[in-house]
């Protein structure tokens, strides 16, 4: 892909194999409806998505563009029974997308399995779990609400 | 939407000694095994998801379960948030830093403790290589199933903390299905063995909730994999398709008709001409709108079986062409198996027999 494209953002989502043919479909419409170049290589039998969007990270501005492509095809596979993460884990990049596809109900109890281990909460903290300070009231994930993170 | 609080430490406006620190952590790792000058530091600013960058305050490569024990009581002490990182290969951003933290390092914990092929299974540090472990029992014909793209430099602690999946975990399932057992040290310090060696635990399935987990439970400083036996034939099907859809019902029907390939993989025509520009393969019909690379995998009369009907599931899907890469792989006679290749394994071995044949 770098002889392709200088970037490329790689997301990680899985859809029942039987909307396949609708979210290749929906993901082409949001491809130009942002504007960028998405390539599908993905593990077909199980459903597990892998678009690779192509920018150019020197062009400022373009990372946030494509994150929030990269947000739109999450949504969409949690819109069609899926879900947000294949393979990857959730981490720093997706956690904000938690929302998306549970309750909130859902994300207290994996906060009380988690203090129950962590009461403290020093194992890597700010992952995972959206909390307020790292997602704010919007369930986007934006470089902004990593405070003192450098953005390349 | 809703967002809820959580246990983060919230940003400090204490003053953090990080010299007293690192001193401790010396005690227990030695001086070679804390990372505090700012320009060796920089390396461990990002893992895989490299647009999000944070230098830690500290980096410490610990060997064993007991000094990962004595550092993390050191961190909760001075109530400093400690984040693992194996390889540093995730795409998420787990092992992504965070304002004044410290970063435990695997790398070092790279020893296999225990190869037991009787039973199935081998005992690893968490900075073992995934591809390692195949390795170290290939020569007896088994191998470790979960294959991540990555999986010649990515470490086992990672795959357990992200639950990792690759090509064949469709089949074979993810890193979930293939871990036993494992020593943790919890966010206290403190050591817990959790599973065991044998599959079926009575009680909670602490296992199961430990992985995935993504470092926010503590870290795994053993753990006890599966291993399985490495498939006694394994062909390679590529059919190409002049529609997404085509091949999308192909995918549907052939595990429909009840076949589990071993792997199923589909690129777009993008995706086809992005790998034709670059390797010439000439293996991938540039004016495909998709194709389908199907590994079938097992005896040699399932496979036999099974690659008849897929073949035929592609035709009456409307394959404009199937080959059968010579890419025919079984376990030879003196059980020196070849471990089935995952996906850029796969399309390398393709580009490969494709350019021998």
């Amino acid at each position: 892909m770098g002889k392709i494209s200088p970037d490329y953002y790689v997301q990680d989502g899985v859809i029942p194999r039987t909307k396949l043919q609708y979210v290749l479909r929906e993901i082409e419409a949001l491809s130009q409806k942002h504007g960028y170049r998405v390539a599908n290589v993905f593990h077909a039998g199980d459903g597990n998505l892998h678009p690779l969007i192509l920018f150019d990270n020197a062009i400022p501005g373009q990372l946030e563009q494509v994150e929030a492509l990269g947000g739109d095809i999450l949504k969409l596979c949690v819109a069609v029974g899926g879900s947000i993460s294949g393979e990857h884990g959730i981490g720093a990049d997706k956690r904000c997308y938690m929302p998306e596809m549970f309750t909130a109900t859902d994300l207290e109890t994996m906060v009380w399995v988690r203090q129950a281990f962590d009461p403290k909460g020093l194992a890597n903290p700010e992952k995972m779990i959206p909390t307020p300070r790292t997602c704010g009231e919007a369930a986007r994930a934006k470089t902004q609400d990593f405070p003192g993170v450098e953005q390349f | 939407m809703v967002v809820l609080s959580s246990p983060s430490s919230k940003p400090s406006t204490k003053r953090i000694d990080w010299q007293a620190i690192a001193r401790e952590f010396a005690q227990v790792v030695g001086k070679e095994g804390v990372v505090q000058r700012k320009e060796e530091l920089l390396v461990y600013e990002c893992d895989g998801l490299a647009s999000y960058r944070q230098r830690p305050a500290l980096v410490v490569l610990p060997r064993t379960t007991e000094q990962v024990s004595a550092l993390v009581k050191i961190c909760d002490r001075y109530a400093v948030p400690f984040i693992a990182r194996g390889a540093g290969t995730g795409l998420s951003g787990g092992a992504l830093p965070i304002e004044n933290s410290v970063l435990i390092v695997t790398a070092r914990m790279n020893q296999i403790l225990e190869v037991d092929l009787a039973n199935q299974r081998v005992v690893v540090q968490p900075g073992v290589i995934n591809n390692w472990v195949t390795q170290a029992v290939s020569g007896a014909g088994f191998y470790y199933a979960p294959d991540p793209s990555s999986q010649i430099i990515c470490s086992v602690g990672g795959n357990v903390a992200e639950n990792s999946g690759g090509v064949h975990c469709l089949k074979y399932g993810v890193t979930t299905n293939h871990v036993l057992g494992l020593k943790l040290v919890l966010p206290d310090g403190s050591m817990v063995d959790v599973g065991g060696k044998v599959a079926e635990m009575p009680g909670y399935d602490l296992t199961g909730l430990f992985v995935g987990s993504e470092g926010t439970l503590g870290i795994a400083t053993e753990i006890t994999l599966k291993i399985l036996k490495t498939s006694e034939s394994i062909h390679v099907l590529l059919a190409d398709f002049t529609s997404v859809e085509a091949a999308g019902q192909a995918v549907s029907d052939v595990i429909s008709a009840g076949i589990i390939p071993g792997g199923m993989e589909m690129m777009d025509n993008f995706s086809i001409n992005a790998v034709e520009n670059v390797v010439a393969t000439n293996c991938y019909p540039r004016d495909a709108e998709a194709i389908l690379l199907i590994e079938i995998d097992g005896l040699a009369v399932e496979v036999a079986a099974n690659s008849q009907r897929v073949e035929a599931i592609c035709r009456q899907n409307g394959a404009r062409s199937i080959r059968w890469p010579p890419i025919r792989r079984s376990a030879s006679p003196s059980g020196k198996a070849v471990k089935p290749p995952s996906l850029p394994w796969a399309k390398l071995a393709l580009i490969i027999t494709c350019r021998m044949a």
